[in-house]
């Protein structure tokens, strides 16, 4: 059996700010995830070794086993429905929140709890659903995949769920967030059989990686 | 005559997460399923062929409600009533055993066939398992637990799994937390849905939600943690023994692990108290093994008391299973049954020598086409054996590589 563990990553902020993190643990890619363009990086530590794929591939890679242990954001983890993994670390990185926003002159006059019915353009489809059935709001979702904050100034949407950091998109295209729907941030997943089969140096990354974050 | 519109999907295509099991892998499987069961009776477990389809309420009932979103659903049309597919036989297990066991009567009951599956289990999944398994109802301690965890191991043992873990919990330590903590029905729902994400991070915001005290807090986090060989079990044993029921939880883990470990000293055993994923309806003891490679549990199972109350009878119950077709070995090197190549035509004696080759347990195909045997090599290279053929008056099989056989007179 293979006794080495494969990390999942994916390309842009949260290899970023993950990195570092490895780092503290003493591990480092053996070449620079960024100018590489290999998707498989051995690292110092041998027998683990990191996938470069997209963000949204992580959790797949991770529940089938391709990968023993990943870096997703809680926004990926909770739109894609079905997964099977196990999150025991919150890596406090690629911190924001999945906010409701609507245009600034539509807000002046809007009061979200008295929302009766809702069309929202979004490329978090699942999120939104769960997030108006539980507010009791009937929705109609536009799936986006990406620039959110053009659909509300077109007229394609009233409003969006989407992603907001510090909120400077929102402003420059007139828009303010009303309704927070959740805390996003980085988590640690790892596969189950992986968990169970890997445990020591599973945990042991684990332990490593916790110490980075709440040093 | 009309031309067919063209369709979406060709005729071909089964709907996603079907199968055909063709000849090469039904085979191997037709071979597991017997030695499985024969395994079993050996053990005095006897075999039952529960139905495909139940009303719902059946499926459904008690402990087994999380079922629900498994389970495909059709309208009887004879009664106009909501039945079922099955998807786990277990349930249907406790039924039978509460219809037909009296209340302090004993019993072991087997069971192999497809159960079918609304969504698979997990991603990529199969939705039609063919599970395997085997429950013993009427004995409440650890005891029984062992018997069916050791014949859990045994049945992967003969489908050849090698290099096995086996991963041990006990569901009633999450409950006596929980019980500790005043959650119950639907907040405890919610604290196990969380737990079998092991989301800490996330478990300590919702119990901070719910006003849970430090101390709690604590054995909380003790219990994500408990993770590991048997020096996990003795100190959790000093971390949360204060609490009765986790105390009685891991002597009955300490039992099993002791006496697994004679029982089979090549096993990897470890413990993981937390765990409580693809349990929905057990009570007690929980237990999954893994194998080398796969991303999933290979066979799971645990006490599950008392699901068999809505059927009139609550008994004590444990058993396991497992789904066949994951873990089938692959096909054994030919050399076993070699098949015989046999002419067409109405030959004097053919068809009875044919019969008796038949009846000796040999596999004889005969090739309408052709009375006389095509050379070897193109026999050999169609997978035959040998070639059944007339010298002399008598009919002989000639091995297609070594020496003559005759066919003995008496065989007529």
């Amino acid at each position: 059996m293979n006794h080495g563990i494969t990390i999942a990553l994916s390309k842009g902020r949260i290899l970023e700010e993950a990195l570092p993190l490895f780092a503290g643990a003493g591990i480092v890619p053996l070449e620079d995830p960024d100018q590489s363009r290999k998707l498989i990086i051995a690292s110092s530590h041998p027998g683990l070794r990191f996938l470069i794929i997209r963000a949204s591939d992580v959790p797949t890679y991770v529940t089938w086993g391709a990968a023993d242990l990943g870096i997703a954001g809680k926004d990926v983890l909770m739109e894609q429905e079905g997964l099977d993994l196990y999150e025991p670390l919150d890596l406090k990185i690629g911190v924001c929140r999945m906010a409701v926003a609507e245009a600034a002159d539509l807000a002046a006059h809007d009061a979200p709890q008295r929302w009766e019915r809702v069309r929202i353009a979004t490329k978090y489809p699942n999120i939104t659903r769960r997030h108006f059935q539980a507010r009791g709001v009937q929705t109609e979702i536009i799936k986006l995949y990406g620039s959110m904050e053009l659909a509300p100034l077109v007229g394609l949407a009233d409003r969006i769920v989407d992603l907001v950091s510090s909120g400077r998109t929102l402003r420059e295209n007139g828009l303010v967030e009303v309704e927070q729907i959740a805390p996003i941030s980085s988590r640690l997943v790892v596969n189950r059989a992986a968990m169970k089969r890997k445990l020591r140096p599973i945990e042991t990354l684990i332990e490593a990686l916790e110490a980075q974050v709440h040093p | 005559m009309k031309a067919q519109a063209p369709s979406a999907y060709p005729a071909w295509l089964l709907p996603s997460g079907f199968e055909d099991t063709l000849p090469a892998r039904a085979e191997i499987l037709e071979t597991c399923r017997r030695g499985l069961l024969d395994l079993y009776a050996g053990w005095g477990y006897r075999q039952v062929i529960p139905p495909l389809v139940e009303h719902l309420e059946s499926l459904l009932t008690g402990s087994a409600a999380d079922l629900d979103l498994q389970t495909w659903k059709l309208v009887d049309q004879a009664s106009g009533r909501l039945v079922g597919l099955r998807s786990d036989m277990t349930p249907q297990m406790a039924r039978i055993d509460a219809q037909i066991s009296a209340d302090d009567e004993t019993r072991r009951l087997c069971y192999a066939g497809t159960v079918l599956r609304a969504r698979p289990d997990h991603l990529g999944g199969s939705r039609a398992p063919f599970q395997v398994g085997a429950e013993l109802f009427g004995v409440a301690g650890p005891e029984a637990d062992l018997e069916v965890l050791s014949l859990m191991v045994e049945s992967l043992l003969h489908c050849r799994v090698g290099d096995l873990l086996l991963d041990l919990g006990h569901v009633g330590i999450a409950h006596a937390l929980a019980d500790a903590a005043g959650f119950h029905q639907d907040l405890r729902a919610e604290l196990l849905r969380l737990l079998e994400r092991k989301a800490w991070p996330d478990i300590r915001l919702w119990l901070d939600s719910k006003g849970c005290g430090t101390e709690l807090m604590d054995d909380f986090a003790t219990l994500l943690r408990a993770h590991g060989g048997l020096e996990v079990l003795e100190r959790t044993q000093g971390q949360l023994g204060h609490h009765g029921a986790v105390r009685a939880a891991l002597e009955q883990l300490l039992f099993i692990w002791t006496q697994l470990q004679q029982r089979y000293p090549q096993l990897q055993l470890q413990c993981d108290l937390a765990e409580v994923h693809g349990h929905q309806y057990h009570t007690g003891l929980l237990f999954s093994a893994y194998g080398p490679q796969q991303g999933a549990a290979l066979a799971s199972g645990g006490r599950y008391d008392g699901i068999g109350l809505a059927f009139g009878g609550s008994r004590p119950a444990t058993g396991f299973s497992l789904d066949l077709k994951p873990i089938l070995p692959p096909a054994r090197a030919p050399g076993g049954v070699r098949t015989i190549w046999a002419p067409g035509g109405q030959g004097a004696n053919l068809w009875q020598t044919i019969t008796a080759l038949r009846q000796q347990g040999q596999r004889v195909i005969q090739d309408f086409s052709a009375e006389l045997a095509p050379a070897d090599p193109s026999l050999v290279e169609e997978g035959y054996g040998s070639v059944l053929e007339k010298s002399g008056g008598k009919w002989h099989v000639r091995p297609l590589t070594s020496a003559d056989i005759t066919i003995e007179e008496d065989a007529e």
